[in-house]
C-alpha cells in the first residue's frame, strides 16, 4: 500500500481539523488518530527492515522533479518520524490524564504532528517554508494555552522571534530562486556554486534556523515560552518543535549547501554551542522556578547539537560512511536522548506543580521526599541529560568528542565535558535535598497512617502521570543497549 | 537600471525596515507589521525574479498568492495574542516589557 | 516608465518607515494599508496581475480591517515614541538594504526559472492560466497546506480565551446600511465570476474567497451595528454553525481526498487524471473559495464570546 507516506501527514492534519472544530470529540478523535498513526510508523519500519519500498524520492502530482514538489525519505527522516511519533504519542498519553489538558489541545498538536511529518519529508523549500509557519503557528497557541500570568507575553515573545525566524528563511528562499530557478533541494545540490548570492541566501536561511532553534544568543524566547507552557505543550516544544528547525540546518548544510560548508561557519557553530552550555547552564543553576531550570537546560542541551553541527559542517572532518553505518547518524541520537529525556523532565515538572500548586523550586521537596517514582524519573533523567556512560546521550556525545580530537578542536573538549559536570550540578539543586529529605523523612514523626508528616504523596496522581515520564526516560537507557539502527541504515 | 534592479534594491530596503520596526520598535503592532512587511520584502524579490522571464515566470506568483494568505493568517493571530499581552498587561501597555 | 518605478520605490519605502517610525498607532495601521496598496501597484509594474488583486484584497482590505478592529480595542493607541537612538538607527536599515540590494544587482540578468516547464506542461494541467494550474496542480500539495495554515490560525486564536470578538461600531446614518445592501449581492456575484475566470485569466480561489470574506465581513459589521452589542448577529452564528463548519474543512478534504484518489488511481499523490483535471480543479477550488472565505471571515468576527 502506498498510501502509508501521506497517510502519515494527511491523517493527523484531517483528525485535527475536525478536533479543532469539535473540541468536546477532540479526545476521541485523538485516540483514534493516535492509534492509527502507531499502525502506520511500525508497518513504515517493518518495510524499511525488509523491501525499504518507502526509500526515497517521491514527486508529488505525477509531475516531474523541478516542477513538482518533492518528498525525500531517508534513514534520517524515517528515524525522525518515528521519534516525533513516539514521542507525541507518549506526551499525549499524559495530556489524557492530565486534568488541566485544554480542550484546544488535542486539535492543535494534531495538527502541529501534521506538520512536523510535513516539514520531515519535504524536500522543497517553499514547501518547508509553509511547513515551519504552520508548525510555528501552532507552537506559539500551544504556549498561549496556559492562562498562567505572563504566559501571553512570552506566546507573543514567541511568535514575533518565530515569524521574524520565517521571513529570513523565505528571504532565503527567494535568493536561491532568484540564482537558480529551482526549489527543490536535490536539484539545488547538483547546481549549486560558489557565489555571493548563494553564500547570502543560506547565511539568511541558517540565522533564520539558528533564532527558530533558540540556538544562542538568539534564545531569550525560550525560557519564557518553555517555562509557562502547560506541561505537555511544554514537553512538546521542547522535545520535538525546537528540533524540527534543527533538523533543517542539519538537511541543508549537508545536503544541498554542502559545497558551501567551510572552517570558518564551522567554527562560529561551535562557539555558539560553547557559549549555549555555559550561559544555559549558569542560568538553569540560578533560577528559582522549577520548570524554567529545565527550559534553561535545553538552552544548553542545544549547545550540543550545534557543536555536532559544527563538527559535520567542517569540511576537514572526514566521514566515513560505510553499508551498515553511518557516523553521522550518531547526531541522531543526541537529537533521540534529549526529546525523550526532556520531554520526561517536563512531564515529571508537571506532576510536582500538580500536587504542589507551586512553580518555585523550593517548594518541591515537599513531594520529593514520598514519592519514589517521581525521584527515580529525576534521577535516571539527569544522568540520562548529562550523557554519563550507558545512556543513549553518552553515544552522541562520544562521537563529538571522538570527531573533535579527530579535527584538533581540543578546545571543543572543555564545554563537552564540562557541560556534563554542569548539567549533574544544576539537577542536583533538585536531587541532592530530595535525597537528604528522604532520609529525613525515614526518621521523621510518621501520621497514623504510617506516612511521614509534611509530605505530598505521589499517589495522589493518576499511576499514567507517573508512568509515561518514567518510561520515556527508561527508554533512554534502554536505546543505549541497541544503539545501532534497526535495519541496515546509510544515508 | 531597469525596473528589476530598482525592486531587487527596493526589496532589499524593505526587508532591512521590516527588521527595523521588529527590534527597535517596542509597540507589538508595530513589531507586528514590521514582520509583515519583511514578507512583503520577500515577495518583492520573488515577484522581481520572475519579471525576468518573458512571458513573467508562473510559479513565484503561486507561492507570493500562497505567501500572502499565511502572512495574514499569521498576523490574524498575532494581533489577537497582543490584544490578550495588552489585557493582561498592567498598564494596558501592548509590549513586552514587562514580560521578564 | 523608469521614472513612475523609481517614484513608486520611493513612495513605498517612505510610507513603510513612516508606518514603522510614527508613534501614532492609527497613522500606522493607516499607513500600512497604503502600503498594501503601493504594493499591489508595484505587482501590477512587475507582471503579476493575480497577486496584485490578492494583494488588494488581503493585504490592504482585510489585513486593513483586522488592524482597525483590534485598534479599536486598544486601550492606549499611542506607542512610545521613538528614541533618540532608534531615530539614527533608522539610517541602518537604509545604508545596509541598499548595499544588500546593489549586491544583488547581478540577479538583473535572465536566469534559469521554472516558466518553460509550467508552460509546456500546461495543456496536460487541466487550465490554461498558468499561475492556477501551478496552485492547483503543480505545487497542489503548498496550497492545500495553506488551507491547514488558515485552519490552524483560527484554530490557534480560539486557544487564546474568550475576549477576542470585536464588539462592532456605531453606525452614523444610515449610509453603510444601502450600501452592504448592494455591496453584499455584488462582492457575492464577483467572487463568482473571479473563481470562473481563474481557468484561463488572473483569478481563481484565493482572490475569490478573499472577495466573499469581505461580502461576509460588511454584512457582520452592519448587522452587528444595528444590532447592538447585546444581540450577536445572526452572520456570525451562522459562519460558526456546525454544519458550515464543515465547509470550513471543505478545502482541505477535498484536496486530501482527490489527493489520495489520485494516488490509488496511479497519478501519484496529489496527482489529477489529465482528462478530468480541469473538473477536478474547479470542484477543489469551489471547495477551498469557501473555507478561505468563512475562515477569514471567522478570525475577523471571533466567535462571539468575551470575558465578564
Amino acid at each position: 500500500m502506498t498510501v502509508l507516506l501521506p497517510g502519515l501527514v494527511l491523517l493527523p492534519l484531517i483528525a485535527g481539523g475536525f478536533a479543532a472544530l469539535f473540541r468536546q470529540q477532540g479526545r476521541w478523535i485523538t485516540l483514534a488518530t493516535g492509534l492509527g498513526m502507531l499502525v502506520m510508523l511500525v508497518l513504515l519500519s517493518i518495510d524499511a527492515w525488509g523491501v525499504g519500498q518507502y526509500q526515497g524520492l517521491w514527486t508529488l502530482g505525477g509531475w516531474e522533479r523541478p516542477l513538482a514538489i518533492a518528498w525525500y525519505l531517508d534513514d534520517l527522516a524515517h528515524l525522525m518520524l518515528l521519534l516525533v511519533g513516539l514521542v507525541s504519542l507518549a506526551i499525549m498519553a499524559y495530556a489524557w490524564f492530565d486534568t488541566e489538558t485544554s480542550d484546544h489541545f488535542w486539535g492543535l498538536w494534531l495538527g502541529g504532528w501534521g506538520a512536523m511529518n510535513a516539514l520531515l519529508l519535504s524536500s522543497d523549500l517553499f514547501n518547508i517554508y509553509v511547513t515551519i509557519e504552520l508548525l510555528g503557528l501552532v507552537a506559539v497557541a500551544l504556549v498561549a494555552l496556559s492562562t498562567k500570568a505572563g504566559a501571553a507575553a512570552a506566546a507573543m515573545r514567541y511568535l514575533i522571534i518565530s515569524l521574524t525566524g520565517s521571513m529570513f528563511f523565505l528571504l532565503g528562499v527567494a535568493l536561491i530562486y532568484g540564482q537558480y530557478g529551482r526549489l527543490d533541494l536535490i536539484g539545488l545540490a547538483e547546481v549549486v556554486e560558489h557565489n555571493w548570492v548563494t553564500h547570502l541566501a543560506w547565511s539568511i536561511m541558517l540565522l533564520g534556523l539558528l533564532a527558530k532553534t533558540a540556538a544562542w544568543p538568539l534564545h531569550g524566547w525560550l525560557p519564557l515560552a518553555h517555562g509557562r507552557a502547560p506541561t505537555a505543550a511544554s514537553a512538546l516544544l521542547s522535545a520535538l518543535v525546537i528540533k524540527a528547525s534543527f533538523y533543517l540546518m542539519w538537511r541543508f548544510g549537508v545536503g544541498p549547501f554542502a559545497a558551501l560548508s567551510n572552517e570558518l561557519i564551522a567554527m562560529l557553530l561551535a562557539l555558539l554551542g560553547t557559549m549555549a552550555i555555559f550561559w544555559g547552564s549558569w542560568r538553569a543553576w540560578k533560577t528559582p522556578l522549577l520548570k524554567e531550570l529545565i527550559a534553561w537546560s535545553t538552552v544548553a542541551q542545544i549547545g550540543y547539537l550545534l557543536i555536532g553541527l559544527a563538527i559535520l559542517f567542517n569540511p576537514q572532518s572526514i566521514l566515513t560512511v560505510s553499508e551498515q553505518f553511518n557516523p553521522s547518524l550518531l547526531l541522531f541520537w543526541l537529537i533521540a536522548a534529549h526529546a525523550l529525556t526532556k520531554a520526561g523532565l517536563f512531564l515529571v515538572a508537571g506532576n510536582l506543580i500538580l500536587l504542589t500548586h507551586s512553580y518555585q523550586l523550593k517548594d518541591q521537596l515537599a513531594v520529593l521526599c514520598n514519592s519514589p517514582l517521581t525521584l527515580w524519573t529525576l534521577g535516571l533523567g539527569s544522568v540520562a541529560l548529562a550523557g554519563l556512560p550507558l545512556t543513549l546521550g553518552f553515544i552522541g556525545k562520544w562521537w563529538l568528542i571522538e570527531s573533535s580530537v579527530a579535527l584538533g578542536q581540543f578546545w571543543l573538549l572543555a564545554p563537552l565535558i564540562l557541560g556534563g559536570v554542569f548539567t549533574l550540578a544544576y539537577m542536583g539543586r533538585l536531587l541532592q535535598p530530595a535525597f537528604e529529605q528522604r532520609l529525613l523523612c525515614q526518621y521523621a514523626p510518621k501520621q497514623s497512617d504510617g506516612r511521614p508528616a509534611e509530605c505530598i504523596s505521589e499517589r495522589q496522581l493518576a499511576w499514567p502521570l507517573l508512568a509515561v515520564p518514567f518510561i520515556l526516560v527508561l527508554s533512554v537507557w534502554v536505546l543505549a543497549l541497541f544503539p545501532l539502527y534497526p535495519w541496515g541504515a546509510t544515508l | 537600471m531597469n525596473e528589476i534592479a530598482i525592486y531587487l534594491i527596493t526589496g532589499s530596503v524593505l526587508f532591512c525596515l521590516g527588521l527595523w520596526g521588529v527590534v527597535m520598535r517596542e509597540h507589538l503592532l508595530h513589531k507586528i507589521l514590521g514582520v509583515n512587511i519583511m514578507g512583503s520584502a520577500a515577495f518583492m524579490l520573488f515577484l522581481a525574479f520572475a519579471a525576468r522571464a518573458e512571458p513573467a515566470d508562473a510559479v513565484p506568483h503561486a507561492l507570493v498568492l500562497t505567501g500572502i494568505v499565511v502572512a495574514i493568517s499569521a498576523m490574524a493571530l498575532a494581533l489577537a495574542l497582543m490584544k490578550r499581552v495588552a489585557k493582561e498587561s498592567e498598564q494596558h501597555q501592548a509590549t513586552l516589557e514587562d514580560s521578564q | 516608465m523608469i521614472i513612475v518605478d523609481l517614484l513608486l520605490a520611493l513612495t513605498i519605502v517612505l510610507v513603510a518607515a513612516r508606518c514603522l517610525y510614527t508613534s501614532n498607532l492609527a497613522e500606522s495601521v493607516v499607513m500600512f494599508i497604503v502600503f498594501g496598496l503601493l504594493l499591489s501597484l508595484v505587482w501590477v509594474r512587475l507582471y503579476a496581475p493575480d497577486t496584485a488583486l490578492a494583494e488588494v484584497a488581503i493585504g490592504a482590505g482585510l489585513a486593513g480591517a483586522l488592524l482597525l478592529a483590534t485598534l479599536s480595542q486598544l486601550h492606549l493607541t499611542h506607542a512610545a515614541k521613538a528614541t533618540a537612538m532608534a531615530r539614527i538607527s533608522l539610517i541602518i536599515p537604509v545604508l545596509l538594504g541598499g548595499a544588500l540590494g546593489v549586491s544583488l544587482l547581478s540577479l538583473v540578468q535572465p536566469a534559469p526559472g521554472l516558466s518553460d516547464l509550467v508552460m509546456n506542461n500546461i495543456t496536460q494541467s487541466g487550465v490554461e492560466h498558468p499561475v492556477t494550474a501551478v496552485l492547483l496542480n503543480y505545487r497542489a500539495w503548498d496550497t492545500a497546506l495553506e488551507l491547514a495554515i488558515l485552519m490552524w490560525a483560527w484554530a490557534a486564536q480560539r486557544a487564546l480565551g474568550p475576549n477576542l470578538a470585536w464588539h462592532g461600531v456605531r453606525l452614523q446614518g444610515l449610509v453603510l446600511v444601502y450600501f452592504s445592501r448592494l455591496m453584499v449581492p455584488l462582492l457575492a456575484l464577483v467572487a463568482g465570476y473571479v473563481l470562473w475566470q481563474g481557468a484561463y485569466a488572473p483569478g481563481g480561489a484565493f482572490q475569490a474567497g478573499a472577495l466573499l470574506a469581505t461580502a461576509f465581513i460588511l454584512a457582520f459589521i452592519v448587522q452587528q451595528a444595528q444590532l447592538g452589542q447585546a444581540n450577536p448577529a445572526v452572520i456570525r452564528r451562522f459562519i460558526h454553525h456546525w454544519a458550515v463548519k464543515l465547509l470550513w474543512l471543505g478545502g482541505l478534504l477535498a484536496f486530501f481526498v482527490v489527493g489520495l484518489a489520485g494516488l490509488l488511481l496511479g497519478y501519484g499523490f496529489m496527482g489529477y487524471a489529465p482528462a478530468y483535471a480541469g473538473a477536478l480543479i474547479l470542484a477543489i477550488e469551489i471547495a477551498a473559495t469557501f473555507s478561505i472565505a468563512l475562515i477569514l471571515a471567522a478570525l475577523f468576527t471571533g466567535e462571539g464570546r468575551r470575558y465578564e
